[in-house]
């Protein structure tokens, strides 16, 4: 049974959209129809915007008619993350500082989606200025798991997660620091790559940590990733850390499911480090397929990898208290009054603009800059920074990629862990190292728990800088195997086919 | 008797700009102390002699010609301003009337 264009991915739907076969208005509005079906339960978007969508899907059908139907994603619906700049439209961050807040200009990445044919749908939504693992601390509304609605999506990325996993939008972008769109999209059971630090310009992208973001596309299929990346990739001169190099270009394979040769690291720390038995079992499984297919499976150690949440955790926060000293009520954003003072401005506005999580982040980062703690917290991470990098570049002497689970645990249960910070920084055990290290890391749709509950379950696949065309040839043999899990959270749980 | 760490907290806030009064700086201060413990295993490792990662590439003082261009924005960021004055942003008075 078909269900147009739900079913089709997005790189068929684009053609589709180029042959005539489907137009881009009829697809923007069925997109359209289906949040407006889906997402009052679901709180995927924090904005929508159905007159800008509707106006550019009948810009490309008017191109069509003339004969002009180009673009890699030509007709393609896509959300975007409440962090990215669309000129004109509301960029909030999950945030009460940034709400109604309008972007005067229009990221590099998102230029290049436009250029390439993609309509935007809307603003997905997050935890505020990304910093979160569950969406909850959003100030506006908190994204639900479509596969089970009384869990978190994960985060900070959730919105963008949950809209391609509900079918809200057939791809998403999020932005990933410490593993902000891994993480949910194990926890959505969909696709989502970190590409290696550098490779998507971030000129456009609202910062948190700048040593660590990355533009990253969520997808339901692995050759719609790579089209996302080949779009949005290459150098940027308006980002002074995007690399001088070409535009992503994937690898086709002779042959997909043979992997002879193939050496791959399960990471033993990322599995002994209390990963769930559920999450164990499932991503077992999905490495005996690759075994099946020819590749090696060594056991490999990163002996660094109990300091890489610490390590994160102060440079990521430092880099935040940095970043976010902008908002302050001059510029842009809430102003709060304070008593008249330009000091207590400041206050007021950022005591009332920021949320509880925010707030301690800033307080952590400016603690461990300070004058006399610097030394032992700032400059000490950034020099176990260089030990969990060296990790890895001893991994990739003896194998080609690193595999292992991207979350510890299936997506948990909305408020388990919201008043408990340790809890939740420690979800990111298995996705910060990569981060710190700046390499390419996929997470894979791998399987579901075994028991009643039927919880998605990611595996993640890192690799060395720029070896994400590697990533996505692995991914997509998994793909193939006939046991690949569904990854349309509403069509399967309603029983199959809609 | 002020808790020096309490001290310590309010310190902070103030230079990161944040008001916290007392009920706030005593609710945070056991989490503060808490991750701060939690992250304290870093100490432990000897990193005498090892560099540090200020970024992950390798890129180094990227720099463009120094060419003047128009923008073409800065209506779009007044139009953002929390108090817009014709072509300023407008804040309180910076000098005088404060401490």
């Amino acid at each position: 049974m078909t269900n147009p264009p739900f079913d089709l991915t997005a790189c068929a739907l684009a053609e589709a959209v180029r042959s005539g076969e489907l137009g881009a208005l009829e697809t923007t509005d069925a997109y359209l129809a289906r949040i407006e079906a889906h997402d009052g339960a679901l709180h995927a978007f924090h904005s929508v915007d159905a007159d800008g969508a509707r106006k550019r899907a009948r810009e490309l059908d008017d191109a069509r008619a003339r004969g002009e139907a180009h673009g890699a994603l030509f007709g393609v619906p896509i959300a975007l993350k409440d962090n990215m700049c669309l000129a004109g439209q509301e960029a909030s961050c999950g945030s009460r500082i940034l709400a109604g807040y309008r972007a005067p200009y229009t990221a590099t990445f998102v230029q290049r989606l436009l250029d390439a044919g993609a309509v935007p749908l809307g603003m997905t939504s997050m935890d505020e200025f990304a910093m979160g693992s569950s969406g909850e601390n959003s100030a506006h509304e908190v994204s639900r798991n479509p596969w089970d609605p009384t869990r978190t999506a994960g985060g900070s990325s959730s919105g963008s997660a949950v809209a391609v996993a509900a079918d809200l939008a057939p791809i998403a972008l999020g932005s990933d620091t410490g593993g902000s769109v891994r993480q949910p999209a194990s926890f959505c059971g969909v696709y989502g790559l970190k590409p290696t630090y550098g490779r998507v310009s971030r000129y456009g992208l609202i910062a948190f940590g700048s040593s660590l973001d990355q533009v990253s596309p969520f997808a339901h299929d692995v050759r719609d990733l790579e089209r996302v990346l080949q779009v949005i990739s290459g150098h940027d001169e308006r980002d002074s850390t995007s690399l001088p190099i070409e535009p992503f270009e994937p690898e086709r394979p002779a042959e997909l499911q043979s992997l002879v040769g193939l050496r791959i690291g399960v990471a033993k720390p990322y599995f002994d480090a209390g990963a769930d038995p559920r999450v164990r079992e499932v991503c077992e499984a999905r490495l005996e397929v690759l075994r099946s297919y020819g590749a090696e499976l060594v056991e490999i150690d990163l002996p660094h990898t109990a300091y890489a949440i610490p390590t994160y955790y102060v440079v990521a926060t430092a880099e935040a208290s940095s970043n976010l000293g902008r908002y302050d009520g001059s510029l842009y954003g809430a102003r709060t009054g304070g008593d008249g003072s330009l000091q207590s401005m400041f206050a007021a506005t950022r005591d009332a603009g920021f949320g509880e999580e925010v707030k301690r982040r800033i307080l952590l980062g400016t603690y461990v800059l300070s004058a006399g703690y610097k030394d032992a917290w700032y400059n000490q991470a950034l020099k176990v920074r260089t030990l969990i990098r060296r990790d890895f570049e001893a991994a990739f002497e003896a194998v080609d990629l690193i595999a292992g689970p991207t979350s510890p645990t299936p997506p948990f249960a909305l408020g388990e862990r919201a008043g408990d910070a340790i809890a939740m920084y420690n979800s990111d055990l298995c996705t910060v190292p990569a981060s710190l290290a700046g390499l390419p890391a996929l997470s894979v749709p791998a399987g579901f728990t075994a028991d009643a509950s039927r919880l998605p379950i990611g595996l993640q696949l890192i690799g060395p800088a720029l070896s994400e065309g590697r990533l996505l040839r692995v991914a997509a043999a998994l793909a193939a195997a006939p046991d690949a899990p569904p990854t349309h959270a509403l069509d399967a749980s309603a029983g199959g086919a809609a | 008797m002020t808790d020096p760490k309490l001290e310590l907290l309010r310190q902070t806030a103030a230079l990161a700009r944040l008001e916290l009064n007392d009920d706030e700086a005593r609710a945070l201060s056991p989490q503060f102390d808490a991750i701060l413990a939690h992250f304290e295993v870093l100490a432990s490792l000897d990193t005498e002699g090892v560099p540090p990662t200020l970024g992950a590439t390798d890129l180094r003082d990227v720099k463009r010609p120094d060419e003047p261009r128009p923008s073409g924005l800065s209506e779009a960021l007044l139009e953002g301003a929390p108090d817009r004055r014709e072509r300023y942003f407008g804040v309180p008075k910076t000098l005088g009337g404060e401490e």
